[in-house]
């Protein structure tokens, strides 16, 4: 029996397994084991996650499901034990513990989820697989109520946790690996919480601020494997556009879908996610979901050129920002993955991770230094992925969550964000005050026809709407996180008196959103009065088509249905014709630093506000 | 550049989550229902051609997440759109409800020129179901709503049954119209902030050339 072992003529053997059994011939101290479902399940017994981790990232991975569900705790516990599981399950029924408030959102998306069948008949085509029987609809439907029960109960657990559209993707993938197992819908819970603590984390934080960030590691990893693919993404980005390539954000929305659920929204076929997860669970970091995303662009490299009409990418000169976002999202780039592709995706990943490892990235800019490092200390990244590429390392283990722990943990995170996305901001309107002024203002000194400055203008100015508009948002966004605290605070001093607390939260976000509308109006004037040297009756003529703009939206009631707003826009309004009355050369002058001014005050009486 | 062939329209799909967004784009681009679509995550487009008042153009239609969390990626998503579609589920109150909020969101985050008579259009989706299911008094409802929430504005408004494909065509026929009107009035503007980030000037040369200062 052993001889068969060392000749394996098996035809499912892959070359790397082969390797392996050579391999063995020289170690005696192994013992031999006769097929690799044999080696993994040895493995699996003697809890030898290395051992596994290495089989894992192997071309067939581990195997089948009845392997994965065992072998995937083990990847885990590895870097991450859970503690009184069992306590928590035995004892508390999910009637008992108080509802999450995202219930009603996963019932709805569970009702819609069709993962389930679809990916449960293709797994019984599996041919060493025990499912045999196609499922019938009430099949689905028990799998439906099972799942619903399952998030609900790491939900309840962690009420600290918010849901979001995708966590059932992967909770359902949990779920169906473990169908096999006697105690599944345990074996099910002990994945997804261990996900949703160690991986998932950051993407359930009462914001998306930290989800984001993981997207812009998938544009940090092309910068340094593929310029000419980084650079088609930078240019076709929103900020990079808005401010004249003077700053870009990294924001690679087209992978949101893809880490979010981990490859397993109708991206890939449900053997293709049982490789990429047991290659992910090897590494254990999520962060190798955002290498094999880049890893998916650096192939898919000859298609994204055919769409765009180009040989290389060196001859493009522009591209359209939506059709990049197109040919950047799974539904193009993993169309008609073969498991050949999904192979060379993953050695490729693997030559990724060690060739320019999270460390090696961060120190590559100061920028990802930020993300990861200033800020965001309690992101996943940082807590339970491995920085360093040597996995012996051991001064990399990742600290153990208790559910007590976990609230502080959230609060931590959604603070360290507010602070970023501050911080960005700044940055943002730093690049826009210099780079973009300083282009439009030199492209305006040159002697250029005034046909050509008119349109410079109108350009420039539709251009810096966009900008204040965003930054407004941004703003207001990260508000929203202060103006809770605010309205807590006095829930606390007011509680006998709900109007007084109303009126007194209404009148804060009035003058909030007030002092940002001051710094929109005066980034406009400013604008138009800057260059109104140049084509004075133009500027002139839009001036007062924007004040009756602003007036209008002002006096529009449904818009600022507020006393407060209307009193500031007559002094809004009283200012303007102020100016007018004054010498009309000195507009440019005043102006510039009242938009720009309040709007840097507004930040800045932000950032004092949560420090 | 003058030399567009298509004119291409960006129109954004918003709603309630399970208002029948995705089934509706479905339903226009594809010529297909299916029960279940599962949530949409992020965003993402289809285009389809048509052919309005002998001219044809390319409606890119943007499919969102109805999750409430996601509403703040909009300013990655939004930008140049010609037509927004505000949906919701005529048997659900709370979507036609958050109609308004809806519209405000997407004001703020598109940062578009002219939000005074940026084009919308209203889709009361799912009229195939049991008229005991709908809302009551829906009319007067949505007549509430428009005249205070919505600003009194008319916007067009559609009853459609993505399901069994009523209505479906002609609504987005006349987004098409809408966001085609919206393109020709600020076209120009757009063109530029899409396609300027080589160079600045050349850009506005050919603006020039292409005859949009008629």
């Amino acid at each position: 029996m052993q001889s068969v072992s060392y000749f394996p003529t098996e035809t499912h053997f892959s070359k790397d397994w082969e390797d392996l059994q050579l391999a063995h011939l020289h170690n005696a101290e192994i013992e031999p084991a006769h097929t690799k479902d044999e080696v993994i399940l040895d493995a699996i017994d003697r809890k030898d996650a290395l051992k596994l981790a290495e089989l894992a990232r192997q071309s067939d991975g581990l195997l089948n499901a009845h392997l994965r569900a065992k072998a995937w705790p083990i990847l885990m516990d590895h870097c991450h034990s859970l503690t009184d599981n069992e306590g928590f399950l035995s004892t508390l029924e999910v009637n008992d513990s108080e509802p999450h408030k995202d219930e009603d959102q996963v019932l709805l998306d569970i009702k819609r989820l069709f993962t389930i069948l679809s990916h449960f008949n293709s797994f019984s085509h599996e041919v060493n697989s025990s499912y045999t029987t196609i499922l019938s609809q009430e099949d689905v439907e028990a799998m439906r109520k099972r799942l619903y029960c399952l998030i609900v109960k790491v939900l309840r657990k962690y009420p600290c946790l918010h849901y979001y559209q995708g966590f059932h993707d992967v909770a359902s993938i949990a779920l169906m690996v473990c169908n096999d197992l006697e105690d599944h819908d345990d074996q099910a819970f002990a994945i997804v919480e261990n996900l949703a603590l160690y991986h998932l984390r950051d993407f359930m934080n009462p914001h998306m601020g930290l989800s984001i960030n993981h997207l812009k590691l998938v544009p940090l990893i092309l910068e340094q494997a593929d310029p000419a693919l980084f650079q088609l993404v930078r240019q076709t980005s929103s900020s990079y556009t808005a401010t004249y390539g003077a700053f870009y954000d990294y924001k690679f929305f087209p992978a949101l879908l893809a880490l979010l659920t981990m490859y397993s929204h109708d991206v890939l076929s449900f053997n293709h996610v049982m490789r990429v997860w047991d290659f992910i669970f090897s590494f254990g970091a999520i962060s190798v979901s955002a290498y094999i995303y880049a890893s998916f662009i650096l192939h898919s490299r000859a298609k994204i050129c055919d769409e765009l009409g180009v040989k290389d990418l060196e001859e493009l000169s522009s591209a359209d920002a939506d059709l990049v976002h197109k040919i950047m999202s799974p539904t193009f780039l993993f169309a008609g993955v073969s498991e050949a592709d999904l192979n060379s995706v993953l050695d490729k990943t693997a030559s990724l991770i060690s060739q320019w490892p999270l460390v090696s990235l961060f120190d590559s800019s100061e920028m990802a230094n930020l993300w990861f490092r200033e800020f965001n200390t309690e992101s996943v990244v940082v807590t339970s992925s491995k920085f360093e590429s040597d996995e012996s390392d051991s001064s990399s283990v990742p600290r153990i969550i208790s559910p007590s722990d976990l609230p502080k943990i959230v609060d931590i995170q959604e603070e360290q964000q507010t602070k970023e996305s501050l911080y960005e901001s700044e940055l943002f309107q730093r690049a826009i005050e210099q780079d973009s002024l300083a282009t439009s203002v030199n492209s305006l000194d040159g002697n250029s026809p005034s046909a050509l400055s008119l349109s410079l203008l109108t350009n420039s100015l539709s251009n810096l709407t966009a900008v204040s508009s965003s930054i407004n948002s941004r703003l207001s966004y990260t508000s929203s996180v202060i103006l809770k605290k605010l309205s807590i605070q006095s829930e606390e001093l007011k509680n006998n008196k709900p109007t007084r607390k109303e009126t007194a939260l209404s009148v804060r976000t009035n003058i909030y959103k007030l002092s940002l509308t001051i710094g929109l109006i005066g980034f406009l004037l400013h604008f138009l009065l800057k260059h109104s040297d140049v084509s004075q009756g133009y500027s002139s003529k839009s001036f007062y088509s924007l004040v009756r703009k602003f007036g209008t939206i002002f006096s529009n009631e449904s818009f600022w249905n507020n006393r407060l707003v209307v009193q500031a826009s007559k002094s809004a309004g009283d200012l303007m014709s102020a100016i007018k009355d004054s010498e009309f050369s000195n507009w440019g002058r005043y102006l510039p630093e009242v938009g720009l001014g309040s709007v840097r005050k507004s930040v800045f009486a932000l950032e004092k506000m949560t420090l | 550049m003058s030399a567009r062939k298509k004119t291409l329209l960006k129109v954004i799909v918003l709603g309630d989550l399970g208002v029948g967004k995705t089934s509706l784009m479905q339903q226009f681009v594809n010529k297909k229902f299916s029960h279940q679509y599962k949530a949409t995550i992020g965003a993402d487009f289809l285009t389809k051609d048509l052919t309005i008042d002998n001219k044809t153009v390319s409606l890119q239609i943007w499919d969102t997440a109805g999750q409430e969390r996601f509403q703040s990626l909009g300013v990655a998503f939004y930008r140049g759109a010609d037509c927004c579609v505000l949906c919701y589920d005529v048997t659900n109150e709370k979507s036609l409800n958050n109609l308004s909020s809806w519209k405000d969101e997407f004001l703020v985050q598109s940062n578009v020129s002219n939000p005074q008579d940026f084009p919308f259009i209203i889709i009361g989706n799912k009229i195939d179901v049991d008229e005991s299911k709908k809302i009551p008094s829906l009319q007067k409802k949505l007549l509430n709503i428009t005249n205070n929430q919505l600003g009194g504005l008319n916007y067009p408004l559609f009853e459609t049954s993505a399901k069994d494909s009523i209505n479906v065509e002609t609504a987005f026929e006349n987004v098409a119209r809408m966001a085609l009107q919206q393109e020709e009035l600020n076209g120009a503007s757009r063109n530029d902030m899409n396609d300027d980030y080589h160079d600045a000037i050349n850009i506005h040369l050919e603006n020039d050339n292409s005859g949009c200062a008629c």
